[in-house]
């Protein structure tokens, strides 16, 4: 995820999903197609950015499992 | 000398040798007189061939159905009982052997078949992105080392918990079970825990149909999903998780898609609706265009309606024209019609001057 940038990948292909179903939708007016048209651009141009800067960040729990007194 | 005991101390002091020389064995063996009394005591005897040895234990320390003739492990300690006899206190006990193996595993499968554990109601969807996964497995494993980097290549800005656990072996069933309960009473609970081990033999696998941890993965709170041995194993871990992968490497692809899909996807779903614009402009256009010939259709035939009607009505004045009748022969008399006076005659091609000689009402 870019940073000060809460909506996570999965919120941004559901908007993205949205704004595709809305060019088939009753809504649709040719009007505003442009604007929407630009905003999915964006959104896949912001998903592709998200998906390809990050790496996992993977943590190994420093407590112990052999016993149940060991934390 | 030899040394001079009470019975007691006797009895005493080889318990210590015993648990000095051998605090904890493991030993193999077949089952023999298995009997549960009280509903809390285990008693059974391992033998071979040559010998055999009374075994006690807890029911509660039975992890795995037991039965007479059924080749086992068991880890206990030796005692001498002060009434003389000596046993195996048994701590932990697993099938050995794969014809053991298999009837312990399909024994208790229908035990938890008939509770519904594995009934597919009971299975829970894994998100489709997770953000939060738990891992619990061996991190010195192979499998855990295939699932690491197959996650790694498909996606990102993952946060990964790691529960180091040991995967085989008496010891294995109760760590996954701790690692497990931790994961399940954190505050923020991960969006699916992962249980891996990659391949081994049908005993190095067998702790995954331990049934107090089958019992856990039942229970989690977390979806679940295991990836354990090869695609051709498949322990009660795996039938009562919520799902489960063919092995770590499937697990990885399970968990979570691929990036280098989302990304052509999204770039494939946006590149649709360009064409999708330009056609519906392109229909808009036409329609419109449809519709100023459709206007110019009608304002012609408007055009030639008040055409006609000018004509008609130019043909019906023309035959009122007083001319007309002067040309079919009649006259057109203008002045006073009294008996003397000049009257105006107009003919078609003469006006004449004339007298009124008489004047008579027909």
């Amino acid at each position: 995820m870019t940073k000060n940038d809460t909506t996570t990948v999965q919120e941004k292909i559901d908007q993205l999903d949205q704004l595709v179903s809305w060019f088939d939708g009753d809504d649709f007016q040719v009007e505003q197609a442009s604007a929407k048209l630009k905003e999915a651009a964006k959104l896949a141009a912001d998903i592709e950015k998200d998906l390809s800067a990050v790496s996992n960040d993977i943590r190994e729990l420093k407590r112990s499992f052999a016993s149940d007194n060991e934390k | 000398m030899s040394p001079k005991f009470r019975v007691s101390d006797f009895v005493a002091t080889v318990n210590q040798t015993f648990e000095y020389a051998y605090p904890l064995v493991e030993v193999e063996g077949e089952v023999a007189s298995f009997k549960v009394n009280q509903g809390k005591f285990v008693f059974f005897d391992l033998k071979d061939e040559d010998a055999s040895v009374n075994c006690f234990m807890m029911v509660f320390q039975l992890r795995v159905p037991i039965e007479d003739g059924m080749k086992v492990v068991v880890t206990a300690t030796p005692k001498l009982t002060k009434w003389g006899k000596f046993s195996l206190t048994v701590k932990a006990i697993r099938p050995s052997g794969e014809g053991s193996i298999k009837k312990s595993f399909e024994m208790l499968r229908k035990k938890l078949d008939q509770e519904g554990l594995f009934a597919l109601e009971r299975k829970r969807a894994l998100p489709k992105i997770p953000r939060h996964i738990a891992i619990i497995s061996s991190t010195q494993a192979a499998g855990y080392a295939d699932f690491i980097k197959i996650l790694n290549d498909r996606w990102g800005g993952l946060r990964v918990d790691v529960a180091h656990v040991t995967v085989q072996g008496a010891e294995a069933p109760d760590q996954i079970i701790r690692a497990l309960n931790y994961f399940n009473t954190q505050e923020t609970l991960p969006d699916v825990v992962i249980i891996i081990r990659g391949g081994g033999s049908a005993d190095d696998l067998s702790a995954f149909n331990d049934e107090q941890l089958v019992r856990a993965v039942a229970g989690s709170r977390i979806p679940t999903l295991t990836g354990i041995g090869h695609e051709v194993d498949t322990s009660l871990c795996d039938l009562v998780a919520d799902v489960r992968a063919a092995t770590p490497s499937n697990a990885a692809q399970i968990v979570v898609p691929n990036r280098h899909d989302i990304v052509g996807y999204t770039r494939m779903q946006v590149q649709s609706l360009i064409p999708h614009v330009l056609g519906t402009v392109d229909r808009l256009r036409q329609h419109v265009a449809g519709r100023v010939e459709d206007s110019a259709d009608i304002a012609m035939r408007h055009v030639e309606k008040h055409q006609q009607y000018l004509l008609q009505t130019q043909r019906l004045l023309a035959e009122f024209d007083p001319a007309r009748a002067l040309e079919r022969g009649y006259a057109l008399v203008r002045g006073a019609m009294k008996v003397g006076q000049t009257v105006e005659i107009e003919l078609a091609q003469a006006i004449i001057k004339a007298k009124v000689e008489s004047y008579d009402k027909k």
